[in-house]
């Protein structure tokens, strides 16, 4: 009798010591994992990247190449694109940036008054320095140090030439870009004109469009009926090829039309592949992030002064439907 | 370890392990306590730096309007208030957001930085310059709302798992906290069977034990298992025991000498009542038997005359006290004398030879041993017998002992008599003359000397009768 009762109260033990000690692993395993404090001050540089929009595959890219390459540098850097719960706006971001005395600053270049004065005068003042990314803005307007993307007048001549090839050489072109167009469509639109003034047979005409659906439809519709023969397609801003491509499909056969432009919008791979857009010119976005961060970095540790004032060029190619 | 420290020893393990569970239980609830609370002292702080901003920028508007040292102080503390907050602000640097705090701190230093250039140039009095640094300090205290609300959202996100798992953690606290229970409940079960076991089994064997002694059982001793007060009362228990088997044994062995000395004293009694009865008229009986003597020695009959002289001798010799011891020579003579008186009688028909050891004559024995034996003889040997027999007395030395043997050649005794004889307790015997019996000689024999081994008797149809007494020589009546 002895015997068996402490048999039995031996194996309770047993039984509940094993399942005690498994809840105590559970338990610890449970445990949160506060993150770590940091005292001192970071030694490392704080950089952070701006640009419109984080979504498009486009400058997704260029944070890649950004984050990559800060890894390999070992500075701080955060894209920003819009926080907290709304879409700030950009200036907004830029702003807080400089206030923040960041050690510097990758944007994306926006031929604003505001983004001038910005860039100009308040991070001159707090003495933040900016390189523009992916798109450009005049040196002395916003006294960046230099630029990395790729040389859009070079761009638009690719371009220009391209379709003026598969015009023979004659005919009229329509070049779409914004009603006051950008810095950056002025330098596409000097590298395009510049190209096909030399082909005396082509008519380069330019058509101006607003943002909005409604307007981009209406202004290819009228630009449609007032040059019913042309059929080449120059956009110089990549955000519009949806709408346009639309509206001509809603008209007549896209096929016969030669409509080429940019990469930066995400239609515009879909639509290459749909061989709607005939061709677009690839830029190389990683390595804008990539290049950009490093010449920053160099800048800000002294290795590279002064950067050069004309721009860091990144690669371009023409990709067309079909290839 | 006695029962008492047991006791002690459980008691104290109980407590131990309650103390220990409300000491573990309250610090892990402190535990806790301190994780949520500062997981909520961040977002708090947070918080009062937009309030500090904004107050920083509200005194400072003041101080435009109002340049006055009393005001100049306000926005002092204002500013020292701001700078307090950013120090605490300072602490909650992780390296997950090592980055966005410290933007955000430096926006703190901006917002300072531009709250103080506003009020040198207020001092200069340059408007334009006032009125654009001001809308700078603006600017920058708004940013800083907008920032607090972003890293407030991201902490929460951080924080948001973090409290998942510690409402996870509690709950498999609370699950330790019961299997912890069980384990605990099964081990105080174990601790207090085997501690009650401890106190009940020596009790048992106790009381197994004191049932032995109360069945008679003395002998077996008593142990305990254990070695507390139980063993103690096992270790007196077993003394008195022993105490009881000594005076047991004592009292068996006086007993057994009562028993024997009553015995004797039985045998003694019937001895002398035999005697007793014949002595009724001892006096009468002796001077008839003289005057008889006398007479027929008178009448000439000379024979006759020693004869009743050998009577008288052999009456006063048995009116003797039986349990006197006589030396053998006087033994021996009353054998001449009975002898005497037989030969009388039988005549032809008896034959007595005598061979005696003359150094054997002084030894001591119980008077009347010898003499009831020769009448056996007689009786069972010679009268039987039509032609009769003979009868040899012999007294040797052998060994240590001195032998008395009386043979007769008569018909034997049959072995289930011998039996009777040597060991049977019968009284009837009828027929002697004495009337003492052989088994009161063999008795009286046996007392005497202290042993059972002094009568033999051989004997068969051809050989006759023997029987033996034996009389160890260093025996002191």
């Amino acid at each position: 009798m002895r015997k068996k009762v402490t048999v039995v109260l031996s194996l309770l033990i047993a039984f509940f010591a094993v399942f005690t000690a498994i809840s105590v692993w559970r338990v610890i395993q449970a445990a949160p994992n506060f993150p770590e404090p940091v005292t001192g001050t970071i030694d490392q540089l704080r950089i952070v990247l701006i640009t419109e929009n984080q979504t498009t595959d486009f400058w997704k890219q260029v944070e890649r190449g950004a984050l990559e390459e800060a890894e390999r540098q070992g500075v701080l850097v955060e894209a920003w694109a819009g926080f907290g719960t709304e879409d700030q706006d950009f200036n907004g971001n830029l702003e807080t940036a400089i206030y923040s005395k960041v050690d510097g600053i990758l944007v994306q270049g926006q031929d604003t008054e505001a983004f001038k004065e910005l860039t100009k005068i308040k991070a001159a003042f707090y003495g933040v320095p900016i390189i523009t990314i992916g798109e450009d803005v005049p040196a002395e307007d916003s006294l960046r140090k230099t630029y990395v993307g790729s040389n859009q007048k070079e761009a638009g001549g690719l371009l220009a030439e391209r379709v003026a090839e598969k015009l023979d050489y004659e005919g009229e072109v329509i070049i779409v870009g914004d009603e006051e167009p950008s810095y950056m469509q002025r330098q596409r639109l000097e590298g395009v004109e510049e190209s096909l003034q030399e082909f005396s047979q082509i008519t380069p005409i330019y058509q101006g469009m607003g943002d909005t659906r409604e307007e981009i439809m209406q202004a290819t519709m009228e630009r449609m009926n007032q040059s019913p023969a042309a059929t080449a397609w120059i956009l110089l801003d990549s955000d519009v090829a949806y709408f346009v491509t639309q509206e001509i499909s809603r008209r007549t056969q896209v096929a016969p039309y030669l409509i080429y432009s940019f990469d930066e919008a995400p239609e515009a791979r879909t639509l290459l592949q749909a061989k709607v857009m005939d061709g677009v010119i690839r830029q190389r976005p990683r390595e804008m992030g990539e290049t950009g961060l490093r010449l920053l970095v160099e800048w800000i540790r002294g290795e590279t002064v002064p950067l050069d004032s004309e721009g860091y060029e990144t690669p371009i190619f023409i990709e067309e439907a079909g290839s | 370890m006695t029962i008492q420290n047991k006791i002690w020893g459980l008691v104290s393990l109980a407590v131990l392990i309650m103390g220990g569970i409300w000491i573990a239980l309250m610090y892990s609830n402190q535990q806790s306590q301190e994780q949520y609370s500062s997981i909520l002292s961040r977002y708090l702080q947070m918080n009062e730096v937009t309030t500090a901003s904004q107050s920083l920028v509200t005194e400072l508007n003041e101080y435009i309007r109002f340049p006055v040292p009393a005001q100049e102080e306000k926005l002092a503390r204002e500013e020292q208030q701001l700078r307090e907050i950013q120090e605490q602000v300072r602490q909650f640097r992780t390296e997950d957001n090592q980055l966005d705090m410290t933007n955000y701190l430096l926006m703190m230093d901006s917002l300072i930085e531009a709250s103080n250039r506003t009020l040198s140039f207020v001092k200069q009095s340059e408007a334009d310059a006032v009125t654009q640094e001001f809308n700078e300090a603006n600017r920058i205290a708004a940013a800083l709302e907008s920032r607090t609300l972003y890293i407030l959202d991201q902490e929460l996100r951080t924080y948001n798992q973090i409290y998942r798992d510690l409402i996870q953690q509690s709950k498999e606290l609370e699950r330790l906290g019961l299997w912890l229970l069980g384990l605990i409940t099964a081990i105080v079960l174990l601790v207090a069977y085997r501690f009650s076991l401890s106190i009940t089994k020596p009790v048992h064997e106790l009381t197994r034990a004191a049932n032995e002694v109360a069945k008679g059982n003395f002998t077996t001793p008593i142990h305990s298992s254990s070695n507390d007060e139980i063993a103690f009362l096992a270790k007196t228990f077993d003394t008195m025991r022993e105490n009881i088997n000594e005076l047991f044994q004592d009292t068996q062995e006086k007993a057994r000498l009562e028993n024997e000395l009553q015995e004797n004293q039985l045998l003694l009694k019937e001895s002398q009542l035999k005697s007793l009865q014949s002595q009724i008229n001892p006096h009468f009986l002796f001077n008839t038997l003289n005057t008889l003597s006398k007479k027929a020695y008178l009448d000439g009959a000379e024979e006759t005359s020693d004869l009743l002289v050998s009577v008288a001798g052999l009456l006063r010799y048995s009116l003797k006290k039986v349990d006197q011891s006589v030396t053998l020579k006087e033994e021996v003579t009353v054998i001449d004398q009975y002898i005497a008186i037989q030969t009388a009688r039988f005549a032809d028909r008896l034959t007595f030879h005598k061979e005696i050891d003359p150094t054997c004559m002084q030894v001591q024995l119980p008077s009347l041993t010898l003499q009831p034996i020769v009448e056996n003889a007689m009786i069972h040997g010679i009268e039987r017998l039509v032609d009769g027999g003979t009868i040899v007395l012999r007294v040797f030395k052998q060994h240590d002992a001195v032998i008395a043997e009386v043979k007769d050649d008569g018909p034997g005794i049959s072995e289930i008599d011998i039996e009777h004889l040597l060991h049977q307790e019968v009284r009837q015997e009828t027929g002697h003359s004495t009337s003492i019996g052989f088994q009161n000689v063999r008795k009286r024999l046996q007392l005497f000397y202290g042993t059972q081994d002094v009568m033999t008797i051989e004997s068969s149809p051809a050989t006759g009768t023997t029987v033996r007494i034996r009389i160890p020589l260093e025996v002191t009546p």
